[in-house]
């Protein structure tokens, strides 16, 4: 039985280490995950993972990638039921965006797009 | 390594050299006829001062301490500073005490971690070349160095106090 | 107040354009990230969790209506529609595009501001007294001092690669509220034989991983050698602080190991030699700087109270007399009062302010305050010279934008940075504890008068949020990947400055707000009179009895 399928049975499973690559958008700043198809993506769940050896390599190729973002970095983090998720409360909020609510503006700071100017 | 001089607010190549750059063990006679214009470090100066018959540049760390350097300026032409990372800025306040406390006439030169966006600095601390690091576009530098036209305070460059000159909005 | 000539405005301008060039080399691929960095940090452009940071100057905090609307129009346009106001009265904002901060900065250069040495290893934005100009206590106005100061650091060629970052605090009043010991200088303005102006210099303070108050090396510079002095304290750090150690780089460090008389003589004997070249100061380069700050055209006023005043107190609006107790403070000019304007609400974080909340501001100020607007280090706003009689009105109008919060130096007036919510250093979050807080004690601080309380929380070290010098300081920490906050006791930035200590092990998230509340019971238990402040009680009583009542609680 794979690692995975018992992960999937047992919900009591040991989390399973992988290593992802991050890194910040050179646009606008905003956190980016590296893809299987050497991509960037904001959203954790869609980002590749792998071995820790597997990420350093990613991470060299990243590190070309300087016209689209900014200073990469490879992580740990805990692969429970085929979600990934992160160990530091820094990379949960770098994944969820900033945690207060603005009561007064209607709208979670994090997740609210800002008003683009009409160039 | 390109080099770069400034004259009346803008900078330009040098193509033609004169210096020639000596290691600490190197001496004149070996390589270089004596009439050469040689840049030697501190513990070469004794060496090749004496025999030396072009004119002598010494160059010094960026952490050098300014009153020891002075001393040793009698019959220096030159004096390279060498920058060891661009984020260190000891080099600009010897080049202002080099010039203002010790009056200074020769040529200062900054090489090392010596970037397009700093020359304007550099320049207004006193130094009148620069070797530009590795990687550094010498178009940008050229670009670059007239970026601000103006300053408020004083420096080397014997700028006046902006609060001196001051013109109301018309 | 100051306003731009042509060259001032040119400087604005080349800069913006400067920062135009680099970013097109950023974009272009001609200039890589680390050697962009140290030219958007100068600007004032940091990369954070999830976005860039834009750190704006706002001089010695004072800010124009019409900057005021700008800073509004800038947040809805470019950014999320809200901004947030630094323990440095500065202005940040949080969500700008690379390519938006070259028009951002035009649009600043508009009227009048910059983003210009807001971060690196250069000198920072000059702060001073949110009541500058406007203070009852005042020996001279020490605007133009600072100012004087903002052109002469502005593009300084010499020390834009100084071992650390370099904050200069001037303050003119007798207390100080610019909290001058925790800062790489403080000036204080002082009075000399004969009434001839002066400053005495306190270098070495500071905050973060070693927090120390600065001594005083020369208790009397005159007005003319300020510039000279200054430069001669720059030039002195820049060739001697250390460089191995970012940890021990602040001119603190360097103070400490040389020893203040020491460190004393090696400026004087730089002074000595500079004093009386270009940066001596005639009263000719004084004077428009001193004409620029000359107070707003105050009317005469009867030195009673106006009718409008009592009528609004007779009306037993409960609201108002909290908020005029709090929130209003004496003004040199009789019949006019400085007015705070709370931005610790819990609506939103602390000193974060709405672009619609700024834009009525900006209308308030020109009402009622000859268009001026300062920003506290505590992260509020001022509205100074507003006439007595109008306060009833401007109440009013206050508290329907949400400011009117009667808690100005109070403890729910919780100084507090951006924290791991946003920030790359941070270690914890913090704008989540002042939430927890403001909630907590929204009824207590009305019910029982605290008294001047200040609340200071900082999400990592580098204490951004001031919590050395909070009367109670709170400092985020990771412990094996979960946020915990040390409570710390004592600290105050005003006169008699003194460092918290650390009272007892850190505690987690969801002990912190009920450790605080039980300092807070033990204060009304412990202190002699009501108008015994905390400070007062913790200073005479010493740290047990608030450590037993917190850690009796939740274990040692």
């Amino acid at each position: 039985m794979s690692q995975h399928a018992a992960a999937l049975l047992s919900p009591t499973a040991a989390p399973e280490e992988q290593w992802i690559v991050t890194a910040n958008a050179l646009a606008d700043g905003s956190v980016r995950y590296l893809t299987s198809a050497r991509t960037w993506t904001g959203d954790l769940q869609q980002a590749w993972f792998g071995p820790a050896s597997a990420a350093e390599a990613m991470l060299v190729w990243s590190r070309a990638q300087e016209a689209v973002v900014c200073d990469p970095y490879i992580l740990a983090l805990d692969r429970v039921e085929e979600r990934l998720v992160p160990r530091s409360q820094r990379e949960r909020i770098r994944a969820e965006g900033p945690r207060p609510t603005l009561r007064r503006l209607g709208y979670d700071a994090g997740r609210a797009e800002p008003v683009r100017h009409a160039v | 390594m390109t080099l770069l001089a400034h004259e009346a607010g803008v900078a330009r190549v040098i193509a033609d050299d004169p210096w020639i750059t000596l290691g600490p063990d190197e001496t004149l006679d070996e390589t270089l006829d004596e009439a050469s214009d040689v840049i030697v470090p501190l513990e070469g100066l004794d060496r090749v001062r004496p025999v030396a018959r072009g004119r002598v540049g010494l160059r010094v760390p960026g952490d050098a301490d300014a009153d020891a350097v002075a001393a040793r300026l009698g019959g220096v032409d030159l004096v390279q500073i060498e920058l060891p990372r661009f984020t260190d800025g000891r080099a600009y306040t010897l080049a202002r005490l080099l010039r203002e406390k010790h009056g200074f006439r020769g040529e200062l030169r900054a090489s090392g971690a010596v970037l397009p966006d700093q020359l304007h600095y550099l320049a207004r601390c006193g130094f009148d070349s620069f070797e530009l690091a590795d990687g550094g576009s010498v178009e940008d530098a050229l670009a670059v160095f007239s970026d601000l036209s103006q300053s408020y305070q004083p420096a080397a460059d014997g700028a006046r106090p902006a609060w001196r000159r001051r013109r109301p909005v018309s | 107040m100051y306003t731009y000539d042509a060259f001032d405005q040119r400087m604005v301008e080349e800069r913006a354009a400067q920062f135009r060039a680099q970013v097109v080399r950023r974009l272009d691929g001609r200039l890589t990230e680390d050697a962009f960095k140290p030219l958007r940090l100068q600007n004032g452009l940091y990369m954070q969790l999830h976005a860039y940071m834009m750190r704006v100057a706002i001089p010695y905090g004072l800010l124009s209506s019409d900057q005021v609307r700008r800073l509004a129009r800038i947040a809805r346009d470019y950014d999320r529609g809200y901004v947030h106001f630094t323990t440095r009265q500065n202005v940040q904002l949080n969500w700008p595009r690379l390519e938006d901060v070259p028009a951002i900065l035009d649009e600043l250069a508009e009227v009048q501001m910059h983003a210009i040495q807001t971060s690196g290893n250069c000198i920072r934005n000059i702060t001073s007294d949110p009541f500058a100009g406007a203070a009852a206590d005042e020996i001279a106005d020490p605007r133009p001092y600072a100012e004087i100061l903002r052109q002469w650091s502005t593009f300084h060629p010499e020390f834009a690669f100084l071992p650390r970052k370099f904050k200069f605090a001037v303050t003119g009043a007798r207390e100080d509220r610019a909290a001058i010991a925790v800062h790489d200088v403080g000036i204080r303005v002082v009075e000399g034989e004969g009434g001839a102006i002066g400053f005495a210099f306190y270098v070495g303070g500071g905050q973060g991983r070693t927090p120390i108050l600065a001594p005083c090396i020369r208790p009397f510079v005159p007005e003319r050698d300020l510039v000279s002095y200054a430069e001669a304290v720059l030039r002195t750090y820049n060739r001697l602080g250390r460089r191995d150690n970012k940890y021990k780089a602040r001119i603190k460090i360097l103070v400490k190991q040389t020893g203040a008389e020491a460190f004393a003589r090696l400026v004087e004997e730089e002074h000595a030699r500079i004093k009386d070249g270009p940066l001596a100061l005639t009263d000719e380069d004084l004077e428009p700087f001193k004409r620029a700050f000359r107070p707003p055209p105050h009317a005469v006023m009867p030195a009673e109270d106006p009718p409008e005043l009592v009528a609004a107190r007779l009306a037993k609006d409960r609201a108002f007399a909290h908020w005029e107790r709090h929130n209003v403070s004496p003004h040199r000019v009789p019949g006019y009062a400085n007015v705070s304007l709370s931005l610790k609400s819990r609506d939103l974080p602390p000193g974060d302010v709405t672009s619609e909340q700024l834009d009525a501001v900006a209308e308030l100020a020109d009402r009622y305050a000859f268009g001026r607007v300062v920003v506290t280090h505590r992260q509020n706003l001022v509205l100074t010279d507003v006439a007595r009689r109008d306060l009833p009105a401007l109440h009013g109008a206050l508290a329907k934008l949400g400011v009117a919060t009667p808690n100005v130096g109070k403890l729910t007036d919780v100084v507090c940075c951006p924290g791991l919510d946003y920030c790359n250093l941070a270690n914890a979050r913090s704008i989540n504890v002042a939430q927890d807080l403001l909630a907590r004690f929204e009824d207590l601080s009305a019910l029982h008068d605290l008294g001047d309380m200040h609340l200071n929380i900082s999400g990592c070290i580098n204490a951004c949020g001031h919590h050395h010098v909070g009367h109670v300081g709170i400092l985020g920490i990771d412990k094996q990947g979960t946020e915990h906050y040390q409570l710390m006791l004592g600290g105050s930035s005003g006169d008699e400055a003194s460092l918290g200590r650390i009272l007892g092990r850190a505690l987690t998230g969801d002990e912190i707000g009920g450790a605080v509340e039980r300092v807070v019971v033990a204060y009304l238990q412990l202190r002699e009179s009501p108008q015994e402040p905390f400070l007062a009680t913790y200073r005479r009583l010493g740290p047990a009895p608030f450590k037993e009542a917190v850690y009796d609680a939740v274990g040692a």
